[in-house]
């Protein structure tokens, strides 16, 4: 930064200033304020095209009053684009030890235009009719290509430049903020682990709080078995010199890689990815903190993401050497020990012998096979199982892995297992170790020849552990019967299946329909009837002949008669009884019926009423024509409406 | 009359849904299949694992579909020290018997040491999961059926009584019912879908290796725990499986060799 400080006085010329001081507050009655004038450039170099702002301070013990504030002489920009001819204003006030201090700042917005040396010419500010120069400045512009986008230091080391959607936040992320990979060692043997982890670097604490959602795709690893390593939710940052500077770490992510092939393998390049907070509209990142450096304006601010490239880097893995390579060696790697141990000394032919072998340190656990076991003369393998205790957060780095293998003697006697070698090969000291277990010696004592248990059909109770080393020894009994539980084919695959299954809804529709037509009927029986009347008269019709057949009169008039009245009554919806002959004619020729049938059907009443109480009154070729008359009548009076 | 007797008798054989395998097949074959049980199981009583698991296999491959079949050869495996091949055989039990609580405890002692199967069900779930899992789908399907037949007396009843105290009992009944039969519904659902389309298989092997893709050379992810269960979600890849850890959510792919298929 260039600063020149106006604040230096001669004595002879503070002594002139003085007295014209004087002089100047005899004439006006006040005196203005010694004020101090400083100007800067934000940076001593830009590439073309990138934004740098030009600030003269002006600072007091006093109010600064801007109306009496001027540009004296506008300093000359040479190489340098002026965005706006008028500068920004902005006034504060700090108080420092219990006095206030006031500023006045008067910033210049500027853009790099050409290659080579930019200069800010001399100027002057005006100050209440005094005079303060402004100093010339230069900048160094240069191009992109030349700074490579970032500073030769760390150009030097590989790292590529940050970039986001917005070019004017790439130029002030220039050389500020990075991602590489960070490869614990590059040249390591066959499945020794290297940790690799994307860090993301800045030179400021505040740029790096700005940020946000770091992320990272890792490539495709290729010959190694990874392991991804659980940073937390917390990332920590710590900070690290780098390139000649103070930078500040963010390990983004971090894998364990343990190489499963000799030769190179080149990680491809990728990109870590982070968010940043700008302030909406100023599209400056800065400008998310306030001032005062304190904590953003939260309400006006947008976040975009910015992408850090990282540069492709070649892990060569090396061979295991094959100078010193012991027999029992089995592809371990790593810094571990062996130690071997059996369950008992002392055993029947019956019994079990777990033979338990440790191998455990600091290393990659799946690189640790089961050892091989020499010949066991007296001893069958009957089975092993395979336990690993990861000792700290990675379950394939560091911790044991145990071997159980479980021995049943052939003989009684005195049985011995011979040493078991193995050895592994160290890394951090290039060389291959050679460790044994044993020789163990065991007595066997003779069986009881005693068969296993069965638990029959249905189970037993199953055997409590005992101390039992073995899981095979704690299980559940075998069944002596096959359960017969098997279906081939699903119950509900069968075909008979959903129609059964439809079974309850149709019963249920068929409920609901009853109970739907009997609710109708329940509702319109008065209409039904009346509907019904003609039918029911037409039945009392047929059985007033089927009377006349037989000859019997009275019972034929009788019917005629009730079957008549009957239709009436249901018609006009009143009792027959009490329906008079007059009443019937009056509501017949009220619901249309023609005057001819009524009458008519009066007359028939009559003649059925006679002849049931006057004896013979008619002979059956009389009833004859009354029935086929009432027939008539009653197809006369079902043109009638009948209220409808 | 006879309507009745025919429908009843379907409905036996329904809820029934049973049959002894061995019964099933002609009485000469499963004859065979009793003698080579009983040598099986001879087989395993004198101690000789090996050709105990030869005769249980030989059945296996008859295709005697049996749970205690199963079970057995679980325990033959154990006996082996073969953890993975054994908790594979418990859980083809559980899936033909789940309320074998034999196979269920061997098969915890199989699985000693790993997370249980059920880790990635959410807690208030897991009562829901374990009844669920309580009756095979048959049984289930067949509950549904009887409940539902059940539940339609009553519901017609409360349809055609007019009033009064039965017809107010059956419409709780038949409410009752109702509800049950939607529950069972969903339980038989679940676990039809479980039956029919969701695949699982037991790591077999020790030291198998879950990979990014399906070939030997691909990225190695995980290895996999022996007796552990995973969701086959593809069985079509040519020698491979795209598998899913049920608790942790992770895919990757395993040989089709190291997963017994439940």
């Amino acid at each position: 930064m260039k600063q020149a400080h106006c604040s230096g006085f001669s004595a002879s010329s503070l002594a002139a200033l003085m007295i014209a001081a004087a002089l100047w507050l005899g004439a006006s009655g006040g005196a203005l304020a010694e004020i101090q004038v400083t100007a800067e450039v934000s940076r001593d170099v830009a590439t073309i095209g990138s934004n740098l702002t030009y600030t003269v301070q002006i600072s007091s013990t006093e109010n600064i009053d801007t109306n009496l504030l001027s540009i004296g002489k506008m300093p000359s920009f040479e190489g340098l684009r002026l965005v706006s001819s008028s500068p920004n204003v902005a006034n504060r006030m700090q108080f420092v030890n219990g006095a206030g201090s006031y500023f006045c700042t008067l910033t210049w917005s500027l853009v790099a235009e050409k290659e080579g040396t930019a200069t800010i010419g001399a100027g002057e500010i005006r100050y209440g009719g005094r005079t303060y120069p402004l100093p010339a400045c230069q900048v160094k512009v240069v191009t992109a290509e030349e700074a490579g986008a970032l500073p030769p230091q760390l150009k030097d080391k590989g790292i590529l430049p940050a970039n986001t959607d917005d070019a004017n936040i790439n130029k002030q992320l220039e050389g500020r903020v990075f991602a590489r990979l960070l490869i614990s060692n590059p040249n390591p043997y066959l499945q020794e682990t290297v940790v690799v982890s994307c860090a993301v670097y800045g030179d400021e604490m505040n740029l790096l709080r700005l940020m946000m959602n770091f992320g990272w795709n890792p490539p495709a690893w290729g010959d190694f078995f990874v392991e991804p390593v659980d940073l937390g939710s917390q990332l920590s940052v710590r900070p690290v010199p780098f390139g000649g500077r103070q930078y500040y770490e963010v390990i983004v992510a971090q894998f364990l890689l343990t190489p499963t092939k000799t030769g190179k393998t080149e990680i491809p390049s990728t990109q870590a990815e982070a968010r940043v907070r700008v302030q909406t509209g100023r599209r400056s990142f800065q400008d998310g903190f306030d001032s005062f450096g304190g904590f953003p304006d939260f309400f006006s601010q947008t976040t975009i993401p910015v992408r850090m490239p990282i540069k492709a880097q070649t892990i060569e893995v090396k061979p295991l050497p094959t100078e010193g390579r012991p027999a029992s060696f089995q592809n371990a790697v790593g810094q571990f020990s062996f130690a071997g141990r059996v369950d008992r000394s002392s055993m029947t032919e019956d019994d079990l012998l777990t033979l338990r072998l440790e191998i455990g340190g600091q290393g990659y656990l799946g690189s640790i096979a089961q050892p091989v076991l020499p010949d066991l003369p007296g001893w069958s393998q009957v089975g092993s199982q395979t336990k690993t205790e990861a000792l700290g957060q990675s379950k394939s780095q560091g911790g044991k892995k145990i071997f159980e293998i479980l021995l049943r003697p052939k003989q009684a006697g005195a049985l011995s297992i011979p040493a078991i070698p193995y050895s592994f090969f160290d890394p951090s000291k290039g060389r291959y170790t050679e460790q044994t277990a044993g020789p163990f010696n065991v007595q066997v004592a003779k069986g009881k020849e005693q068969k296993l248990i069965v638990a029959g059909p249905q189970g037993l109770a199953a055997p409590k552990p005992n101390g039992a080393q073995f899981f095979g020894e704690q299980i559940a009994y075998i069944r002596t019967e096959l359960a017969g539980k098997a279906a081939s084919v699903p119950l509900y695959r069968q075909p008979w299946y959903l129609p059964l299954q439809l079974l309850p809804l149709i019963l249920i529709s068929g409920a609901l329909g009853i109970r739907a037509r009997r609710d109708y009927l329940d509702r319109h029986a008065d209409r039904l009837r009346v509907r019904g009347a003609g039918s029911r008269a037409r039945r009392e019709l047929r059985e007033a002949s089927a009377a006349l057949r037989k000859q019997d009169l009275d019972a034929f008039y009788q019917t005629l008669g009730e079957a008549l009245r009957g239709y009436l009554a249901t018609k006009l919806k009143r009792s027959a009884a009490g329906l008079t002959l007059e009443e019937m004619e009056r509501s017949c020729l009220e619901k249309g019926v023609s005057a001819e049938a009524t009458a008519t059907l009066r007359t028939l009443l009559e003649t059925c009423d006679q002849a049931r109480y006057v004896a013979s009154g008619g002979g059956e070729t009389d009833a004859r024509e009354i029935l086929n008359r009432t027939e008539s009548l009653l197809r006369e009076l079902d043109k009638a409406g009948w209220g409808k | 009359m006879r309507h009745g007797l025919l429908f009843s008798l379907m409905l036996w054989s329904a809820v029934a849904g049973i049959t002894d395998p061995a019964q099933a097949k002609p009485a000469a074959a499963a004859q065979e299949v009793r003698a080579k049980w009983a040598a099986a199981t001879e087989a395993y009583q004198k101690r000789d694992f090996e050709e105990a698991r030869k005769a249980y296999e030989n059945l296996l491959a008859e295709d005697v579909a049996d749970a205690n079949l199963y079970y057995n050869l679980g325990n033959v495996y154990c006996q082996l020290g073969q953890r993975g091949k054994a908790a594979w055989m418990y859980e083809r039990a559980l899936k033909a018997a789940p309320r074998h609580a034999d196979a269920r405890r061997n098969l915890r002692l199989a699985r000693a040491g790993l997370p249980p199967a059920n880790q990635g069900t959410f807690i208030l779930f897991q009562p829901l999961a374990w009844l669920c899992g309580f009756l095979t789908s048959s049984e289930w399907a067949g509950l549904l059926l009887g409940v539902s037949l059940a539940t339609s007396l009553p519901a017609s009843l409360w349809i055609l009584l007019r009033r009064g105290l039965p017809r107010r009992l059956a419409g709780i009944g038949a409410a009752a019912g109702l509800g049950v039969s939607v529950l069972i519904a969903c339980f038989f659902a679940a676990r039809c879908a479980d039956a029919e389309w969701r695949r699982y298989g037991v790591v077999t092997e020790s030291g198998a290796i879950v990979r990014n893709a399906p070939a030997d050379n691909a990225d190695k992810y995980f290895e996999a725990a022996e007796g552990e269960r995973y969701l086959v979600e593809d069985s079509d890849l040519s020698g491979w499986l795209r598998v899913t850890h049920p608790a942790t959510g992770r895919v990757g792919y395993l040989p089709e060799s190291v997963v017994g298929r439940i």
